[in-house]
This record gives C-alpha cells, sequence and structure tokens, in this order.
C-alpha cells in the first residue's frame, strides 16, 4: 500500500545517486522518482508499448482494414468451404481466416479492440470517479454518509456479482432499453453495467485508506490553520490518493476489459454485427474444432491486451512503492 | 510446558468424564454455556448473524426491484406460448400474482421463502425452484470444490517458493506465467483446453470433453474423468492469484521484526519459514480463500457453459435469458447466503484468534 510516507522514499535509489555522484544530490519530485524507477523497469517498459500498440490498432483500426483487409461486416460466402459451408482458414487473403458467415476474422479483431478498449476505459474512468467520490466521503465525514456507503458495500459484497451484471445488461439488451430509453442496449448497456458492478472496489480502497489519511498530523496541522474542508479534501488528501488511484485503475482496465468479453460471450453484452473478442468467441464455440482461427485469435487479443495492461499495472505499483518490488 | 501446567489441563476432562457425575458436569457445562452467552464475542456473533438475515433481505428486494423494474421479457407473455391472445395472457399474469404492485408480490414471496421454505415455480417449464437448485447444487460443489483444492496445492506452494527466492527463475517463470492465467479469460481456456485435450474433437484425444458430465453416484470413473478439464480451467486463474498473493503476504512479513527476532535465536531457515513465518503470511490467504469458495458455490457460470455442466450458474443463466424470475431470484438467494455466511464465519474465527478485532 501507498501511504504518503513511502511515496517519496525510495531509500536505494538516493543511495545509488549519492554513491555514483557524491557532490551533487538532486532534489526530486515523487514524481520525478517515479520516472526514473519506471525507466529501469523493462517489463513495464515493453507492456507499455503493447499498450500503446493496442491504442493505436484500435484507433486506426478503418484505416488498416482498408488497406490489407476487408469491411468487419462484408460477407464473402464464396470463401466458406464449397461443400460443407464451414468457415475456411487463414490465408494472404484472410489473414485471420473468416468466420461462419464469412466475415474477415482480422478486420473483425481489429474492430474488437476498439469496443474493449472503449468499454474498458470509459466503465473504469466511471466507477474510479463514483468510487472516489463516495469513497472520501465517506471516509472523511464519517457519521451517516459513512454508515450509508458501507452498508451499500456490504449490500453489493453479498450480491453474485455476475449475475446481478448479467441480470442488468439483459434487461437493458432488449428493444429501446431500460430507464425509460436512457441507457441503450449495446455499448451504453455494458458501460452502465460494468460500472455499477465496479465502483464498489475502488471504492473500499479509498474509504480506506481516507480513514487512515484523515488522522495524519499534516491534515490536523491545515484544519489548525483555518483550512475549510473542502481544501483538506482536495489539496491535502486527494494528493495523497493519486498513486493508489493510478495503480488500481490500471489494474482494473484489464478486469473490465474480461468483464466486457464475458458479457459479450454469454449474448447479453455487444452483440452483432458488432465485433467483440467476446462475442467472436461465442459464435466460434459451435464450431470451434473445425475452424481453431475463430476462437483462437479473438482469444488471444484479449489476453495479449489484458496482460499488458496487467504487466503496466505491476510495474506503476513498483515504480510507486519501492518497498513491494524489492 | 511444565508439570503444574498439565496438572490444570488435566483436571477438567477427568472432571467430566467419570469423576463428578453427570450433575456437576452439565452444571459446569451450563456455567460455560452462560459465560459465553455473557461474553462480548457472543454477542458480536448474533449481531452478524442478524446483519447477515437483514442482508438477505435486501439482496432479496433488491434483485425484486431489479427484475420487477427491468424484466427482458414479459413472463407472463412468455408462458402463454405462441401467438397468445390477449385474454389468456391476462388469466396468466393473474394467476402468477404479476397483476399485484410489487410489494405485494416480494410479500408473498418472502411469506411463502419463511414459512414453507418455498422459492416458487418456474414460469418457464413449471418445475419447483427448490427442486432444482437442489438438483444442481452439488454439482456445483463438486467442480467448485476440486478446483479449489487445485488451486490451493497449486498456488501455495508456487507462492512460497517464489517468495523465499525471490528474482530466482523459477519466481519471473512462474510470476509471469501467472499473470498470463490472470488474463486469459476462463471461457477461452476451456475452449483451448478442449481443443487440444477433449477425447471426441481435440489434438490428443485424452479426456472427456464438452457435455460428458456424469453423476458421481452413477459412475465415479466417468465422473471423476468429466472433471478434470472444467476442474484445471476453472482452478487456472484462482492458482494464479493466489500464488501472486501467497508471494506477497510471505514476503512481507519475513521481514518483519518477529522473523528477526526468530533469526536472531539462531533458528534454522527452515524452521524460521515454517512455524513462524507462514503462520502469520498464510492467515488471510485462508480467509480469501473462504470467501472465494463460496463466491463459486453460488454457480460457476462460465464454466459451466463452456463445459456444459448443469450446475446452478447455468441454471441461473437460462433463467435471466428466459426472463424467468423465480429461478432468478432463488439463484441468488442460494449465492448471498452463502458468501455472507462465508463473510460470517471468516470474521467470527477472527474474532476469536485475534482479539485485537473491535467487536
Amino acid at each position: 500500500m501507498s501511504t504518503p510516507e513511502s511515496f517519496g522514499r525510495g531509500d536505494d535509489l538516493i543511495e545509488e545517486i549519492t554513491a555514483s555522484d557524491p557532490e551533487e544530490i538532486v532534489g526530486r519530485g515523487p514524481w520525478e522518482l517515479f520516472w526514473v524507477r519506471f525507466r529501469e523497469d523493462k517489463v513495464a517498459l515493453a507492456s507499455f508499448g503493447v499498450v500503446v500498440f493496442v491504442a493505436l490498432v484500435a484507433i486506426l483500426a478503418p484505416w488498416i482494414v482498408k488497406l490489407v483487409a476487408h469491411p468487419p461486416n462484408a460477407q464473402y460466402p464464396d470463401l466458406l468451404d464449397q461443400t460443407f459451408g464451414t468457415p475456411t482458414g487463414p490465408s494472404w487473403h484472410m489473414l485471420f481466416g473468416v468466420d461462419t458467415v464469412g466475415e474477415d476474422v482480422f478486420s473483425r479483431v481489429l474492430y474488437g479492440a476498439r469496443v474493449s478498449l472503449e468499454v474498458a476505459l470509459i466503465a473504469t474512468f466511471f466507477s474510479v470517479l463514483i468510487g472516489v467520490v463516495l469513497g472520501m466521503i465517506a471516509g472523511f465525514y464519517r457519521g451517516v454518509v459513512d454508515t450509508l456507503v458501507s452498508r451499500f458495500l456490504d449490500v453489493m459484497l453479498a450480491f453474485p456479482v455476475l449475475l446481478l451484471a448479467i441480470g442488468i445488461a439483459a434487461a437493458c439488451s432488449l428493444g429501446n432499453g431500460c430507464l425509460g430509453g436512457l441507457v441503450k442496449p449495446g455499448l451504453p448497456t455494458v458501460i452502465v453495467t460494468i460500472t455499477i458492478v465496479n465502483w464498489t472496489y475502488i471504492g473500499r480502497i479509498i474509504r480506506g485508506q481516507v480513514l487512515s489519511l484523515r488522522e495524519k498530523e499534516f491534515v490536523e496541522a491545515a484544519r489548525a490553520s483555518g483550512a475549510k474542508d473542502s481544501t483538506i479534501l482536495f489539496r491535502e488528501i486527494l494528493p495523497n490518493l493519486v498513486a493508489p488511484i493510478v495503480v488500481y485503475s490500471t489494474l482494473i482496465i484489464p478486469s473490465n476489459i474480461l468483464f466486457e468479453a464475458a458479457l459479450s460471450y454469454l449474448g447479453v453484452g455487444i452483440n452483432p454485427p458488432q465485433a467483440s473478442w467476446g462475442e467472436m468467441i461465442a459464435e466460434a464455440t459451435p464450431v470451434f474444432n473445425t475452424a481453431w482461427w475463430f476462437f483462437a485469435f479473438p482469444g488471444a487479443a484479449l489476453l495479449i491486451t489484458c496482460l499488458a495492461f496487467n504487466l503496466l499495472g505491476d510495474g506503476i505499483r513498483d515504480a510507486l512503492d519501492p518497498r513491494e518490488a524489492q | 510446558m511444565t508439570t503444574e501446567n498439565h496438572e490444570s489441563v488435566g483436571t477438567a476432562p477427568r472432571a467430566q468424564g467419570s469423576g463428578g457425575g453427570p450433575l456437576p458436569a452439565l452444571g459446569r457445562a451450563f456455567r460455560g454455556l452462560a459465560n459465553f452467552v455473557n461474553s462480548s464475542l457472543f454477542r458480536y456473533v448474533v449481531r452478524r448473524i442478524l446483519w447477515g438475515v437483514v442482508l438477505l433481505v435486501i439482496v432479496s428486494a433488491l434483485t425484486f426491484i431489479i427484475f420487477y423494474l427491468f424484466p427482458s421479457a414479459d413472463p407472463a407473455r412468455l408462458r402463454a406460448g405462441r401467438n397468445p391472445n390477449p385474454a389468456a395472457v391476462a388469466a396468466i399474469r393473474h394467476s402468477l400474482n404479476l397483476d399485484k404492485p410489487v410489494y405485494l408480490q416480494y410479500w408473498l414471496y418472502m411469506k411463502n421463502l419463511v414459512l414453507h421454505f418455498d422459492l416458487g415455480f418456474s414460469y418457464y417449464n413449471q418445475q419447483a425452484v427448490r427442486t432444482q437448485i437442489f438438483q444442481r447444487l452439488p454439482v456445483t460443489a463438486e467442480l467448485a470444490l476440486g478446483a479449489f483444492v487445485l488451486w490451493m496445492l497449486i498456488g501455495i506452494p508456487i507462492g512460497i517458493i517464489s517468495a523465499i527466492r525471490p528474482r530466482s527463475v523459477l519466481d519471473r517463470m512462474t510470476m509471469s506465467g501467472s499473470l498470463v492465467a490472470i488474463s486469459a479469460p476462463v471461457y477461452w481456456l476451456g475452449l483451448v483446453a478442449l481443443f487440444l485435450f477433449a477425447k471426441d474433437i481435440g489434438i490428443i484425444h485424452l479426456l472427456p470433453g464438452s457435455g460428458s458430465y456424469v453423476a458421481i453416484t452413477k459412475d465415479p470413473g466417468a465422473w471423476f474423468g468429466s472433471m478434470i478439464l472444467p476442474w484445471f480451467v476453472l482452478a487456472a486463474s484462482f492458482a494464479a492469484f493466489y500464488a501472486r498473493m501467497v508471494r506477497a503476504q510471505v514476503r512481507e512479513t519475513m521481514s518483519e521484526d518477529f522473523i528477526r527476532t526468530a533469526r536472531a535465536k539462531g533458528l534454522s531457515e527452515r524452521r524460521v519459514i515454517f512455524r513462524h513465518g507462514l503462520r502469520a503470511a498464510l492467515t488471510p490467504v485462508v480467509t480469501m480463500a473462504g470467501l472465494d469458495l463460496s463466491g463459486l458455490l453460488g454457480g460457476a457460470i462460465l464454466t459451466e457453459t463452456v463445459f456444459n455442466i448443469p450446475g446452478v450458474g447455468r441454471y441461473a443463466y437460462d433463467a435471466i435469458v428466459n426472463a424467468d424470475f423465480p429461478p432468478i431470484q432463488g439463484t441468488v438467494l442460494f449465492s448471498a447466503f452463502f458468501i455472507i455466511t462465508a463473510n460470517i464465519i471468516v470474521d467470527v474465527i477472527y474474532a476469536f484468534l485475534d482479539p485485537r478485532v473491535r467487536y
């Protein structure tokens, strides 16, 4: 856990610097220290590279597809096996083969990256936002608000998460969506579902951190010098929450990617014709023994993307809190 | 231990056994019970159980509201068959109490549940939900328990070895391997496993594949074979997660003062690790394991789907897709019950073991 004490520490680093350069002791801010440590971590750098690559692929998907592949929803029935009507495998013409209706798996994997990242980033943003706001209020003001938030967290903890998510997603996936058409089927439904389920995770962590931070001397000092609650919350406490927020956000992203894929796999997330990795795996399931490319490529894309985010999150955590890394 | 201690410990069972006759023993037991009832631990347990019951009521009410407000289809129409006429739909709606206000529906449901332990009947195939859940619960429990044993047997030793030899080749390999397992979706792992090892369609014809589940009472051998792939697939990400957690815990514990003290006393490293370190390090892991296992008892939807295993998760999923409300409510209640119970047990054991826990 990164506490304010550990944040700027990095004893090892200071030793290293002083050993090599005894005259020049440079003062370094916590972010500078973070960057120095992060730069050393080859795995974290590489995973950051993969994340950037996946993001670029997602953004540039329409152009890449135009250059080397086919539109994601164009169907080429003549590419299906002429006798059995089954999908055909990878070739120069179709890099990742075709699926059961003759669509280009390669283009659909690229477009799937868009859905995955879009859902994961937006849902992560909202979960973190709600979690941080409610967690801070509950932890700082205690009392009734804290009781309400904590009890709500208790209830959410008791709920079978996936069932709840499937329920919400299934309800909103039909017709005009739910809440009077406010939440439309498809992307919005998935994002809302994941946010509802996921904010409690970060909310619990932030609440705990704030509970201990509000008792620290620097908060007491701020209060003694007449600072308002809002000043204490935003100027004193929030900066100390940045490290855990960054770390947990990075680690929530892959779990949200998997969540979206799971919902789509179960048929209550993103539905065809839109491409999503989870949905593709679901469609590939009935033919998986004959058309390995149809489930292998979307799955590999999921695996690589989540792995990169997980490694990146680990790297960021180690760089922010060197005690964990050693 | 001194002889004195031995004596004082020895008296209690003797008196209970044959020495003082049944009446004093009963009195002592009763006094012990009275003491326990008066203790704060007991009050804590009672409070936790009451709160657990409240939680169950809230969860059931929330489920009711969620699925009442956003049903994925109209249950009455679903039951009326193809091309229903409005009168028939209305009649069905009335017979299912769906025309009553939601609080009355909830009241009727809870009344039946509390008085008769009746979870209602499926809208879809008219079967009793309780019977269905009890039929499927053992299947899910078999899946969950098997995976649990596997992931503990794999995860804990790997975590310990990695923690003791940090930055070794083994540590690096297992830790990066574990991240791969955590990043892979379980249903995809299932497909890969089937593609490689399924007896009927796999590259290596090794193990029974999807839909091969046989009840253990019918054919234990076939049952075991059919569960091997699902167990491994379900356990994979858990094992990875536990290996990482155990590693972190052990490393943290091994840098504590009492470990330094143990080393300073001249104990062998093996003794320091196994007698002092692991005891402290593994407590939170065991807690976590209890909670995870209880979470799985509510159904492993994805794994059950890939391997076509007739468990609770599959039942719940089918119910949601069919807008079949009673099974949804029943399975949600059951999983919530498992989660809440496990939480209470874990917290009470903690409170019992660690007097610093506030209660």
